[in-house]
C-alpha cells in the first residue's frame, strides 16, 4: 500500500526521534492531560465541543487517537493518523469552529510539551531530538488539518452557491407559451450561462413562443453581460422562440451606449408590462378590462 | 446518403439525419430546389432534431438553403434546434440568420402558413 501522500520525510534518525516522542508522551500522559485541560479552559469554543460529550465518549476518543498515534510514529503507517486528522478537519469546518481556535490550541500544546521536555531531559542532544520529532508531528497534522478544513469550507460554499444560483433565475409563464424570467442581481459569466441554459430548457419543456427577460433587478450591466444576455436572445430565436428584454434602466442604456455594447439584435422595450402585452399580441392574446372600478377601489381613496 | 423530403399539403418538409455527408448536403440542397418548383410548394421546413452538432458548415448550408428557397418564392423554417445545441451555436457566434426558426414541426408548419398569409394574402 503506498504511504498517505502527506507523511512526512522520514530518516532511520527521525523514525528513532519520533518513537521516543512517543514514548515520552506515553510517560508523562497524566501530567500533559491535566495540562491540556488548564489550556482548553481558555479556548471557550472547543471546550464547549468537548463538554458536550460524556466521560465514556472523551475515553473512547483517547484510546483511539493514542492508537492512531502509536501507528503513525511507532509502526510508520502514517495514513489512518491523517485520516482521522482530516476527519477532524471536516467535522470542525461543518460545525462552524473557527480555524484559529484549534490554532491556538496546537499552539499552546507545543508550549506545554516544550516545558515538560526542558523539565525533564537534562541532555542536550535528546532534547533537540525530541523537540524536532514535536515539531514534525505537530507541523504535519496542522497543515492537514487546514487543508482538510479549507477543503470543507470550499465544498460549503460551493454548495451554497448552487443554491443561489438554482434560487435567483426562476422561469415563470404566465400565459401558455409565454414565459417571464426576473433576473435579480449581479449576473455573471456562470449565472449567464446558467440562465440561458434553464431558459432554453424551459422554451422546449413549455414550448414557449414568447419570452420576457427583466432586467431591473440588474444593478450593472457592463459589455461582458450585455453580450451574454444578446446571446441568450439569439439562442431563444433559434428555438423559435421570441425574446424580449425589459427594464433597462436610464443609468443601463447610458452606460450600454457609453460602452459602445448596445445589445444589437436583441429586441428590448421598456418595461414588464409592455413586453408581456406585446408577447400577448403576437400569440393572439386580447386582454379586456371586465366591469369599470368603482371609484371605491382607485388609488387615492380610503 | 440524402434525406427524404416529403410534401404535405403547400409545404415540403425534410428531416436531417443525426449527421450528414457533404453530398448528402448537396443531395438535400438539389432535392429542395427541384421538389419546390415541381409542387409549386410555398415553403419548407427542415426538421434538424436528429442533429446533435450544428457546426458553421452546416450552418452555412442551411443559410444557403434557406436563402435560395426565398429567391424562388418559398419561405423555410428550421425546426427542432435542442438547447444545447442552441447554446453552442449562440456561443461559436453562429446566427442562422436568414431563416426563420421553429421548436417542432407543428410550430414549424404553423410558421409557414403565418409567412404565406403575410406575403400573399391572394394565394388561399
Amino acid at each position: 500500500m503506498t504511504p498517505d501522500p502527506a507523511t512526512p520525510p522520514l530518516t532511520d534518525a527521525t523514525r528513532a526521534a519520533l518513537v521516543e516522542y512517543f514514548q515520552f508522551t506515553q510517560r508523562h500522559r497524566a501530567e500533559l492531560d491535566a495540562a491540556m485541560q488548564q489550556v482548553l479552559l481558555t479556548l471557550p469554543e472547543l471546550n464547549e465541543v468537548l463538554r458536550r460529550m460524556t466521560p465514556a465518549q472523551l475515553a473512547e476518543q483517547q484510546a483511539r487517537s493514542e492508537t492512531l498515534q502509536r501507528q503513525a510514529l511507532v509502526e510508520g503507517d502514517w495514513r489512518p493518523y491523517l485520516d482521522d486528522v482530516r476527519a477532524q478537519g471536516a467535522f470542525y469546518a461543518q460545525g462552524g469552529l473557527a480555524l484559529g481556535s484549534w490554532m491556538q490550541l496546537m499552539l499552546q500544546i507545543r508550549a506545554v510539551m516544550r516545558r515538560k521536555f526542558f523539565d525533564q531531559i537534562p541532555d542536550r542532544d535528546a532534547l533537540s531530538r525530541l523537540l524536532d520529532a514535536m515539531n514534525l508531528v505537530l507541523d504535519t497534522t496542522m497543515a492537514v488539518l487546514g487543508e482538510a478544513y479549507l477543503g470543507a469550507k470550499e465544498k460549503i460554499i460551493g454548495h451554497q452557491q448552487e443554491a443561489i444560483r438554482e434560487l435567483s433565475t426562476p422561469v415563470l409563464q404566465v400565459r401558455d407559451r409565454l414565459l417571464i424570467i426576473p433576473v435579480v442581481g449581479m449576473v455573471d459569466t456562470r449565472r449567464a450561462r446558467h440562465l440561458t441554459e434553464s431558459m432554453l430548457k424551459a422554451i422546449r419543456d413549455r414550448r414557449a413562443r414568447a419570452v420576457v427577460m427583466d432586467i431591473t433587478g440588474v444593478p450593472i450591466v457592463d459589455s461582458k453581460v450585455a453580450n451574454h444576455l444578446a446571446q441568450a436572445c439569439e439562442a431563444g430565436r433559434l428555438m423559435g422562440a421570441r425574446v424580449i428584454l425589459t427594464g433597462v434602466s436610464a443609468e443601463i442604456a447610458q452606460a450600454l451606449v457609453t460602452l459602445g455594447a448596445e445589445l444589437r439584435g436583441v429586441e428590448t422595450l421598456g418595461d414588464l408590462q409592455s413586453g408581456i402585452e406585446s408577447a400577448e399580441h403576437q400569440l393572439g392574446y386580447r386582454v379586456e378590462q371586465g366591469l369599470p372600478v368603482p371609484p371605491s377601489l382607485l388609488p387615492g381613496n380610503p | 446518403m440524402t434525406p427524404r423530403v416529403l410534401k404535405q399539403g403547400q409545404f415540403l418538409i425534410a428531416s436531417l439525419p443525426d449527421a450528414l455527408t457533404d453530398s448528402g448536403w448537396r443531395g438535400l440542397r438539389d432535392l429542395l430546389m427541384e421538389q419546390v418548383g415541381k409542387h409549386r410548394s410555398l415553403g419548407a421546413v427542415i426538421d434538424v432534431s436528429g442533429m446533435e452538432v450544428m457546426d458553421s458548415y452546416a450552418t452555412r448550408l442551411l443559410e444557403g438553403i434557406a436563402r435560395m428557397l426565398s429567391l424562388r418564392g418559398a419561405a423555410c423554417v428550421v425546426v427542432g434546434i435542442s438547447p444545447g445545441v442552441a447554446f453552442a451555436m449562440t456561443r461559436l457566434g453562429l446566427r442562422l440568420s436568414t431563416a426563420d426558426t421553429a421548436l417542432d414541426l407543428d410550430d414549424g408548419l404553423e410558421l409557414l402558413s403565418r409567412r404565406v398569409r403575410e406575403k400573399r394574402p391572394h394565394v388561399r
